[in-house]
């Protein structure tokens, strides 16, 4: 399956935040519990912007949310 | 019914319009064919009986497949992954207008200076050629409609 080099936490993060729902996340931040769920799955990389959005919500600096795997440029 | 509820309701409203151009489709195009092939010069009104059908037929079907959906829930607003969706589907859709609109140009002006060689098909059949550019237009919407839809289904 293809997607983005871009990891991210946003299920554990979730998990931690009182077992928080995509559709709920997903309202936060304003987007649909379908694009959430392609952000989540590494399916879709989010606009800088949507992604400062989804860790704002969690409280956590960006990096903690997303990474870029240093071999992903090769 | 599933399959219907895990949709986004933009998905669901491009599925919708995607049945609704095909069913159009397939009910104005043999029936105009048939009309501009008959050697009868007065094809004009049954043509335009034609057209009001099929905008009917058009209008009506659309309007019930969105009272459901908009029964099922409103539709929000389009997310950045949705526009990023419609851009390249749009881009698709147009590409394949603009491929049509030149091989029509090229057969055009091909047939006017070689008349003998450019003769299939014989655009000189009265209201051949907007024809052919409305089928290129419904053609290219429903490229855009199924590359969206693709795109939704594939998720990125």
């Amino acid at each position: 399956m293809k997607g983005t080099a871009i990891q991210n936490n946003i299920r554990r993060l979730r998990f931690e935040a009182n077992e928080m729902s995509q559709a709920a996340l997903a309202e936060r931040v304003g987007v649909t519990r379908q694009t959430l769920n392609a952000i989540e799955a590494a399916k879709y990389s989010p606009t800088l912007e949507l992604a400062f959005k989804i860790a704002l919500v969690f409280g956590q600096p960006l990096d903690a949310v997303f990474q870029y795997p240093a071999g992903s440029m090769s | 019914m599933g399959f219907l509820q895990e949709m986004a309701n933009r998905e669901r409203r491009l599925w919708a319009a995607l049945f609704v151009d095909l069913v159009v489709a397939l009910y104005y195009f043999p029936k105009a064919l048939a009309l501009l092939l008959r050697d009868d010069s007065d094809i004009v009104t049954d043509l335009l009986g034609l057209v009001f059908k099929s905008t009917v037929l058009g209008i009506v079907l659309a309007l019930i497949l969105y009272a459901l959906f908009a029964i099922a829930g409103a539709e929000s607003a389009a997310d950045e992954r949705e526009k990023r969706f419609a851009a390249r589907a749009n881009g698709a859709g147009y590409w394949a207008l603009q491929v049509f609109v030149i091989v029509l140009i090229w057969q055009l002006s091909a047939s006017a200076l070689v008349p003998d060689f450019y003769r299939i098909p014989d655009l000189s059949i009265p209201f051949l050629i907007p024809h052919l550019l409305l089928l290129a237009l419904i053609v290219s919407r429903m490229i855009k409609s199924g590359l969206e839809l693709f795109y939704y289904r594939r998720g990125y």
